[in-house]
């Protein structure tokens, strides 16, 4: 399955993503007329001063959600198939237990709504808005596996090339 | 009475000291209290039952016969004097003996030795005796201060914590708060212990070793250390002596690991851990002490520490928990049949003469005197007990109680404990919020308690109850907490400084403070040991001759405490709330354990050791380890089959570890 | 005034917050259980912004009022619903409904845990201090 991965070092701290993810949740789903809905974000942009570095937080839909495990009315469900954790708002209470175990504290407050908002991978698109909007593709969607072998391939030519040279 | 709103207070449970407010009617958090920070463990929330008790003794009781019949003070005090006197005459000083009480405070303790002293013997001890003895022998002897060397809050400063031995997280939950701030900081925290307990739930590696194993596994730590060269050489040399007599070969991670039941990986990663980090501490209680190799125990965890070069700096120190709210204090001011006030040695002559001079007496006794377990067997005419339900916190006591009343015998408690019961004259006393004086917590933490509610009858403070026999003696000795904290500075030099004031500003004065505008000393050793040489003494100390099983006690019976209750039980179980939550005693067994002896859960079992036999419910639980069984000692059955072998240099007896087989009562 | 939070790794299962919530009220509104004896997580009210046991209180006793759910013990009927309707248990009722107010402000438990525990705290505090903390740990890693 396709997971949004994210590479810190690339991020410039332009908040596209945000903007674009709290659109793609509005009503409108136009970036001018979404500003009379001010809807939120469901994922966010957190700078390290100590490292010089903004790191994008979103939802890694985790294999073993901690969320759905301590969820009481069973709001959150984890899709067996594709592994996405979905949230029902109709039957979400508001407790906040999900957000208080969120191991990297992505799950927000709706506060008009009064439930949890949570990254819901943008089911309508093929692509996650997120990850359209990201000028410098910091972050990228795609199979583990095929990013894996992708960063693979640099470091094995360079293994490749000093073997090599070391042998002549 | 004065009419302020909330009188602060000090928790009269265990020596972690903390700080809370009465009020009139209840009971506020004190947030800016330096150990607790507001938090208390549900003994502590439970505090004020005890002052109120429709239990509390209102006035003085002969007995007579099977009957007990009301006397007033004068009469009762007069008994007192008559007696302690009488015995005196007929068969001079060695049939005197005294313990005094962990939980009364230094002025009454301090007087209650005086009194002893004066009459000419040394058999006068406390509760200690069964809890950190070894401590006090070994960290004494090794470091020159028997004490904790670091305050508790140090512990948020460690980068990595070892506690071997104490389940804090139960028996000093306050500490579990510091430890939980370190672990914040990314400190590493090692669990020794055969159990798995609410303190093992922190730990990142949890050492779960075979019970009286502790010095194996602290050998084949340092073991790990000097091979890999991860000791503080530059520490060895400078301030310590005897590490070229440390010569531990012998302790490979394999032999350690056949000997513990660990993982040769888990000594190694437990050994580095502990040596690279930055910052240190040990921390360890009744696990480490109560064996007849405790003194041993003690001395290996010291060891580690000194190697390491993790003693007398903020996080890195060697912190034994003690238990009581002032066993610290009743031990400073040398309640103790080994020590005189300021520890001084009972052999020391020089030492003991400051204190003849002080006390303008003519001779004060040499030599140890009978320790609490020696009492049933000595032939005693008199026996005074101040505070401490001493029947039910001794297996020998328990066992032999009727041996204690051969003489003439006089309990002054707040209830009718099982000991008070077999007395022949009952007193009164004021509980801890009913009275003034200084208690001294675990961490040399000397805080004064105020007076908050009335004593209940006729109940009168134990320091009014001693200076009225000592006056019926010849002994004219205060009754004002404040006159004899002024003594006790010139008598105990570590409270030189030690005032009403500084004592009872909010979280009090750690010890030593030598002088009235000293601030204290959180740490200690900063730059030289309390030694003569100034150097800490290592001690090679080696894995004993363990407590066996055999076919006939297949298993380990294990003794311990739960949160819930505390120590002899005589506050805790009449706590409403705390005995609801804990009514009954059960023994934990492993369920492989239980399936083997045909045991279920919830079912009534007889467990025997070579020293009795008791009965009592079986929980089935996967937290304790195969082999071994718990009982906790706050009922009195668990002193039907606790060990009695004794640890020769501190008299401590084997608690934690006794032979033992389990099967179904019918 | 936010709401009560569990560290579920602070919690070592003393049992104070119910001892001290009972002293407080006489019947605890939270109670601590022991999970297989490995484990101890106390049960709570979570003052939850859509309540249940607001929802299903027909006569207004128990409603949504602000941050919290608050109890009108007059228009009480004593029907249990609510005792149902929450999905933590965190209701009791015996001749009363005995269900947590926040001790108007400060509560007990929060106070008294010896291990910080339990927090009154609002969950954004909670959700972004844990946030900043976990970017912090990605940030370290990348910039090795």
């Amino acid at each position: 399955m396709k997971e949004i991965l994210v590479r810190p070092e690339r991020c410039v701290g332009c908040r596209s993503c945000e903007i674009a993810c709290a659109v793609e949740h509005s009503q409108s789903r136009d970036l001018l007329k979404a500003l009379s809905e001010m809807p939120q974000r469901r994922l966010y942009v957190e700078h390290v001063p100590e490292y010089s570095l903004a790191v994008p937080m979103l939802c890694r839909h985790c294999e073993d959600a901690p969320c759905v495990a301590v969820c009481p009315t069973g709001a959150l469900t984890q899709d067996a198939l594709t592994g996405v954790v979905r949230h029902n708002r109709d039957i979400c209470i508001g407790c906040w237990t999900c957000a208080s175990v969120c191991t990297y504290g992505v799950i927000g407050r709706d506060r008009r709504a009064r439930v949890a908002i949570k990254c819901d991978r943008c089911p309508d698109r093929e692509v996650p808005a997120c990850v359209s909007a990201c000028p410098t593709r910091a972050l990228i969607y795609g199979e583990v596996e095929e990013v894996s072998r992708a960063r693979r391939a640099a470091p094995a030519l360079k293994f490749a090339q000093g073997v090599a040279a070391s042998s002549r | 009475m004065r009419m302020t709103a909330r009188i602060p207070t000090v928790c009269p449970y265990c020596a972690v000291g903390c700080g809370f407010y009465i009020t009139r009617n209840g009971m506020e958090y004190m947030q800016d209290h330096p150990v607790n920070e507001g938090a208390l463990c549900p003994k502590g929330n439970a505090a004020l039952d005890v002052l109120n008790h429709v239990d509390r003794l209102r006035y003085p009781m002969m007995r007579i016969g099977d009957d007990w019949i009301r006397v007033s003070w004068s009469e009762a005090l007069d008994r007192v004097a008559e007696e302690m006197q009488r015995a005196l005459r007929e068969k001079g000083p060695g049939a005197l003996a005294f313990l005094g009480s962990a939980k009364c405070t230094n002025e009454e303790n301090y007087i209650f030795q005086k009194i002893a002293r004066l009459m000419g013997t040394n058999s006068i001890d406390n509760s200690a005796r069964r809890c950190h003895s070894p401590t006090i022998i070994a960290l004494r002897r090794m470091l020159g201060t028997p004490a904790m060397t670091n305050p508790v809050s140090d512990l948020a400063l460690s980068d990595c914590i070892f506690i071997i031995g104490s389940n804090l997280a139960e028996n000093h939950p306050v500490v579990a708060r510091w430890i939980l701030r370190a672990k914040d900081r990314g400190a590493a925290v090692i669990v020794a212990d055969p159990r798995v307990t609410p303190t093992a739930w922190l730990a990142d590696l949890h050492l779960q070793l075979n019970p009286g194993t502790d010095i194996a596994l602290i050998n084949g730590m340092i073991n790990v250390i000097l091979n890999e060269g991860l000791e503080n050489s530059s520490f060895i040399k400078e301030r310590t002596s005897g590490f070229e007599g440390l010569d531990l070969s012998d302790y490979t991670p394999e032999r350690v690991s056949s000997i513990t039941g660990l993982r040769a990986g888990d000594i190694v990663r437990a050994a580095r851990l502990y040596a690279k980090a930055g910052a240190s501490s040990i921390v360890y209680c009744m696990g480490i002490t109560q064996h007849s190799c405790g003194t041993e125990n003690v001395t290996a965890c010291a060891n580690l520490a000194l190697v390491c070069g993790h003693v007398g700096r903020p996080g890195a120190g060697i912190l034994p928990l003690r238990g009581q709210n002032n066993v610290q204090g009743a031990c400073d001011m040398g309640a103790l049949a080994d020590f005189y006030p300021g520890w001084r040695s009972v052999d020391d002559s020089r030492a003991i003469d400051e204190l003849r001079r002080l006390w303008n007496a003519r001779a004060l006794p040499l030599g140890r005197g009978l320790t609490a377990d020696m009492m049933p067997e000595a032939d005693l005419r008199f026996l005074y007990v101040m505070g401490e339900d001493i029947v039910n916190s001794h297996p020998a006591v328990s066992r032999r109680r009727e041996r204690l009343k051969r003489g003439f015998m006089v309990v002054q408690d707040i209830f009718m404990t099982d000991t008070a019961r077999i007395a022949d004259l009952v007193l009164p006393a004021a509980a801890w919020a009913e009275k003034e004086g200084t208690f001294t917590s675990t961490e040399r933490r000397v805080q004064w308690v105020s007076r908050a509610r009335e004593a209940p009858g006729e109940a009168r403070p134990d320091l009014w109850i001693l200076s009225e026999v000592a006056a019926r003696l010849g002994f004219d000795l205060s009754p004002e907490p404040e006159e004899v904290l002024a003594e006790i500075n010139q008598a105990v030099p570590a409270y030189r400084g030690i005032s009403r004031s500084n004592a009872g500003a909010r979280g009090g004065i750690i010890w030593p403070c030598p002088h009235p505008d000293h601030p204290g000393t959180p740490v200690l050793h900063t730059e030289r040991f309390s030694t003569p040489d100034g150097r800490a003494r290592i001690s090679p100390v080696h894995h004993p001759a363990l407590e066996r099983t055999s076919p006939q006690h297949p298993l380990i019976l294990i003794t311990g405490r739960v949160v819930l209750h505390y120590n002899a039980g005589s506050m805790s179980m009449r706590s409403e709330g705390l005995v609801k939550r804990e009514p009954e005693i059960r023994i934990d067994v492993h369920p492989e354990d239980a399936a083997r002896f045909g045991v279920a859960d919830g079912d009534a079992v007889m467990i025997e050791t070579r020293w009795g036999r008791a009965r009592a419910r079986a929980k089935l639980t996967p937290r304790q380890k195969r082999g071994t069984l718990f009982m906790p000692f706050h009922f009195p059955e668990t002193n039907l089959v606790a060990s009695e072998i004794i640890d020769e240099k501190s008299m401590m007896p084997e608690l934690k570890v006794a032979a033992c087989r389990i099967w179904r009562a019918d | 005034m936010g709401k009560i939070y569990l560290d579920p790794e602070r919690c070592i299962g003393c049992r104070s917050c119910e001892v001290a919530c009972e002293r407080e009220h006489g019947h605890p509104r939270i109670s601590v259980d022991k999970v297989k004896d490995l484990a101890a997580v106390p049960v709570y009210c979570h003052q939850c912004d859509t309540a249940p046991c607001a929802a299903v209180c027909y006569t207004g006793s128990l409603r949504l009022d602000g941050d919290m759910v608050v109890f009108d013990p007059d228009l009480c009927t004593l029907c249990g619903l609510c005792f149902v309707a929450c999905p933590f248990g965190a209701i009791e009722l015996d001749s009363v409904i005995h269900r947590c107010d926040l001790c108007g402000g400060t509560p007990v438990c929060v106070m008294t845990c010896p291990t910080e525990a339990l927090q009154l705290e609002d969950i954004d505090a909670i959700t972004g201090s844990t946030r900043s903390r976990a970017a912090g740990v990605l940030a370290a890693r990348v910039r090795v």
